[in-house]
């Protein structure tokens, strides 16, 4: 059976002042269903670019994405991104509404009380019941990447792209939202690419790591995470596992 | 105390030197300066010092405003002194009034209704929604087409309804040019370059088809205010413009001269004015009552009178006037 | 102790008694004032004198239906003035090179006030109705134009991507992403565009004399003032006050109260 998302030897580049730049140079891995990956590596290294080409908000110059065996289209709804942002929910539309829009448009859901309950699983999910009236300006930014991932997880997609979703947030809600991915992870088995720049989050939630090294974009380390639910940060292997991400892990020297 | 002492005081010096300034006779006049042909005697007034001729210390202060409205409105406020307007824009401002009296006729002119559709030879032939352009409403013109279609048409507001106010310079422009307006309704030189232009004729004349007879088209104005203030310059006031009517009557050939610097036209083009058949510059008022009577029927006055000398200040005769 | 909602419903009670006392204050000063100085008051009547001839032109008919007219103006300018104005934006948002005629159209245009077009507008369209409404236009679709611009340039790229990414198609993306997101530019432009023509249309109607059978507010006024009839000039006024106090509080800001204001969008 062909594993759930493969991406094949992908090339992608970008014109920089009459300039080539490689940005993805043979990037090759496979995903199972049910994988939750975290993908390592330095700033602009091309994290961010890998899995816009993933969600096909970019295209790529050589290689292929498959998806369930076929290759990937146009920008839809079986792969979803939970952006950086903060600005990426619909400021005009209660917290409930931004779930239940997404799923009205894709005809998901029998009829609109079907939609709503769909709905409110998912921001249950995510600990945010008694705001489902509240607008999008309203909320902390924890709030609304929170309701972002509740949006991404009622269309059920087949896989979810996070990209640093946590990355702006203070230490403490980063903690909390961590904790509640991985109950919903665990709920719903959902395939989930979560990229960020934080070694001890990439161990705390991906079963596989990624390290990609710097531009052009390589997969230096892709590790296996030995450890189960939860993983704690002080335990020998955690402690083992950072240090080799750490050394593989391509730091700007100045 | 001293504090209450000294605000009283300073109270009394500033209001006894106000009620002090309005005591001393003032000798200023503030005359409105208008161009046009009919306002002749109030430049040839101006440009020969006659006022000061008649009151030696009068200091003369001419104003220009945008309209006859807002003339009539400056004098309402007590701002201008002296001010000239048709008889019909007169006769509205008494009627609501105003403390002002004619201190002099102007001059009699040609005035009428021109168009360039060949096809309206009388007012029964302007098909609704062809517009009529005149100075403003209650004007002269207005009056005068009113009075028109109320013997053509049997209502005197037939027409309203297709008015544009348009200043003379415009209204003409449009009409030879044959652009936005169908008629124009005016007054010379105006009608004289109408009635020269070559598609252009006229529908209505005021004398014969609105009138029936003479009547006066301008006349001067005096507040009650400035008559009252200083009587005497008043007087000179009367007589400078009578002398500068009778003046430019007698000799066109020289007023020609005189007004050609101020109205930029040649000094052949403004004698032949002068000299149209039907202009005639005279202190005497025609028509007023007329003009009353029939404003007041039609409803464009709530007041009328059947003594002209109610129109008149003392420098003119009321038996020559009606 | 008082509820944080009970102190806000006290402070608002305070400011609308504040702004009515005001102005309940100055007309009583304006009455008090003209009735004593019987002198000048003709140009400015008591407020009384003017209240009466407002209820009586309005009753008579007569100024009904000069607002009746002056509103049909408007109304169709503001229609028609929307839609050239929203397809000029399409255009602008399309092509670069539409965009780089229209910005020099624009910075030639959106300064001149209506009237300064007049003498061109009654050239090309003749005087009347039309040309009023061409100037209503005018006033309307430069300040829609660029607000709109503004607010369709500024919506973050991440919105259009969301939409895509949640399925949604080019034309879905321009009215149900786009629009809402630049919806406090073009309300402001909305705004701005009510003044400007409400203003361009009393100025017109005075110039343009009875276009129609009747005539507007404008020509309203202008008569009244021709005739001398101080008080209904002042009706006039009033009448255009209350109209732009309307449209203003009662559709304008409601409308931003609704939208704006509520989705804490603001610019």
């Amino acid at each position: 059976m062909p594993a759930h998302l493969i991406v094949d030897n992908v090339y992608k580049n970008f014109m920089l002042d009459e300039k080539e730049i490689v940005v993805l140079d043979g990037l090759d891995f496979s995903l199972e269903c049910g994988d939750f990956l975290t993908i390592l590596g330095p700033s602009g290294c091309g994290k961010s670019t890998l899995i816009r080409c993933i969600c096909s908000f970019e295209s790529v110059n050589r290689g292929n994405i498959l998806l369930d065996g076929q290759p990937i289209g146009k920008p839809g709804i079986d792969r979803i991104m939970v952006f950086q942002d903060f600005n990426q929910l619909f400021a005009w539309k209660s917290v409930l509404d931004n779930v239940v829009y997404p799923l009205k448009l894709n005809h998901i859901g029998k009829n609109h009380e079907d939609r709503v309950r769909i709905a409110e699983k998912y921001l249950d999910m995510v600990h945010l019941r008694d705001f489902l009236n509240a607008f999008p300006n309203q909320l902390s930014g924890g709030m609304r990447q929170r309701v972002a991932i509740a949006r991404a997880l009622a269309m059920e997609p087949k896989v979810l792209l996070m990209d640093e979703p946590f990355g702006a947030l203070d230490a403490q809600t980063r903690t909390i939202l961590q904790k509640e991915l991985l109950q919903i992870w665990g709920k719903t088995g959902s395939t989930i690419i979560f990229i960020t720049h934080n070694i001890q989050e990439a161990i705390i939630l991906g079963n596989k790591i990624i390290v990609l090294s710097q531009l052009p974009a390589r997969i230096k380390l892709l590790e296996e995470n030995p450890m189960g639910i939860p993983r704690m940060p002080e335990t020998p292997p955690f402690v083992k596992l950072w240090k080799k991400l750490y050394a593989n892990l391509d730091v700007k020297r100045f | 105390m001293k504090k209450y002492i000294a605000v009283l005081t300073a109270v009394f010096l500033i209001a006894s030197i106000f009620v002090f300034a309005g005591w001393k006779r003032s000798n200023k006049v503030v005359l409105a300066k208008q161009f046009g042909l009919g306002y002749a005697p109030i430049i040839v007034m101006e440009q020969k010092g006659l006022i000061n001729k008649y009151y030696k210390d009068a200091k003369v202060e001419w104003v220009q405003l945008g309209s006859g409205g807002a003339i009539r409105e400056a004098m309402a406020a007590g701002q201008v002194d002296i001010g000239s307007m048709g008889v019909p824009p007169f006769l509205i401002a008494w009627a609501k009034g105003i403390d002002f009296k004619v201190i002099s006729a102007l001059c009699r002119m040609p005035l009428g209704l021109q168009t360039y559709h060949p096809g309206i030879r009388t007012l029964r032939d302007i098909e609704p929604g062809m517009k009529i352009a005149l100075p403003s409403p209650g004007s002269i013109q207005h009056i005068l087409l009113s009075m028109a279609c109320e013997k053509q048409l049997g209502d005197p507001k037939a027409l309203d309804g297709q008015i544009v106010a348009m200043a003379h310079p415009d209204g003409a422009n449009a009409l030879i040019n044959q652009v936005e307006i169908d008629a124009h309704f005016t007054s010379p030189p105006y009608i004289f370059m109408e009635l020269e232009s070559k598609n252009i004729h006229q529908v209505v004349d005021a004398e014969k088809d609105s009138f029936g007879e003479p009547f006066t088209f301008l006349v001067t104005v005096s507040t009650k205010k400035f008559k009252e203030s200083n009587p005497e310059l008043f007087g000179a006031v009367g007589k400078a413009l009578n002398e500068a009517i009778i003046w430019i009557d007698s000799n066109p050939k020289d007023a020609a001269v005189l007004l050609s610097k101020e109205f930029n036209l040649s000094e052949e083009t403004i004698y032949k004015q002068l000299t149209w058949p039907g202009v005639k510059f005279d202190k005497n008022p025609n028509g007023m009552l007329k003009f009353l009577d029939f404003m007041e029927k039609s409803g464009y006055v709530q007041r009328t009178t059947n003594d002209v000398a109610e129109l008149l200040w003392d420098t003119l005769d009321p038996v020559k006037a009606n | 102790m008082q509820s944080s909602d009970e102190k806000e419903r006290k402070e608002k009670y305070k400011r609308i008694f504040t702004k009515l006392g005001f102005v309940l204050f100055a007309l009583a000063a304006w009455e008090f004032f003209t009735r004593l100085n019987s002198g000048g008051s003709f140009l400015v009547p008591p407020v009384s004198q003017m209240v009466a001839a407002f209820v009586r032109s309005l009753l008579s008919g007569e100024l009904t239906e000069h607002i009746i007219f002056s509103l049909y103006l408007i109304g169709a300018g503001i229609g028609l003035g929307i839609v050239f104005a929203f397809f000029l934006t399409a255009l602008y948002m399309i092509s670069k090179r539409v965009a780089d005629i229209l910005d020099i159209v624009i910075s030639i245009m959106h300064p001149l006030p209506g009237i300064a077009l007049l003498p061109i507008v009654m050239l090309l369209v003749g005087l009347g109705a039309k040309a009023i409404i061409v100037i209503i236009i005018h006033s309307i679709i430069w300040p829609v134009i660029v607000n709109s611009v503004t607010g369709f340039k500024a919506v973050p790229k991440i919105q259009l991507e969301l939409g895509r990414n949640i399925g949604m198609g080019e034309f879905k993306l321009i009215y149900s992403v786009m629009i809402p997101n630049a919806f406090p530019y073009i309300l402001s432009g909305l705004k701005i565009a009510w003044s400007r023509s409400w203003r361009a249309l009393v100025a017109a109607e005075m110039v343009f004399g009875a276009s129609g059978i009747i005539g507007g507010l404008g020509w309203f006024i202008y008569k009244k003032r021709y005739f001398m009839e101080i008080p209904e000039v002042f009706a006039g006024l009033l009448a255009i006050i209350i109209i732009g106090y309307i449209v203003d509080e009662l559709v304008l800001y409601r409308i931003e109260k609704n939208t704006v204001q509520k989705w804490k969008m603001s610019l």
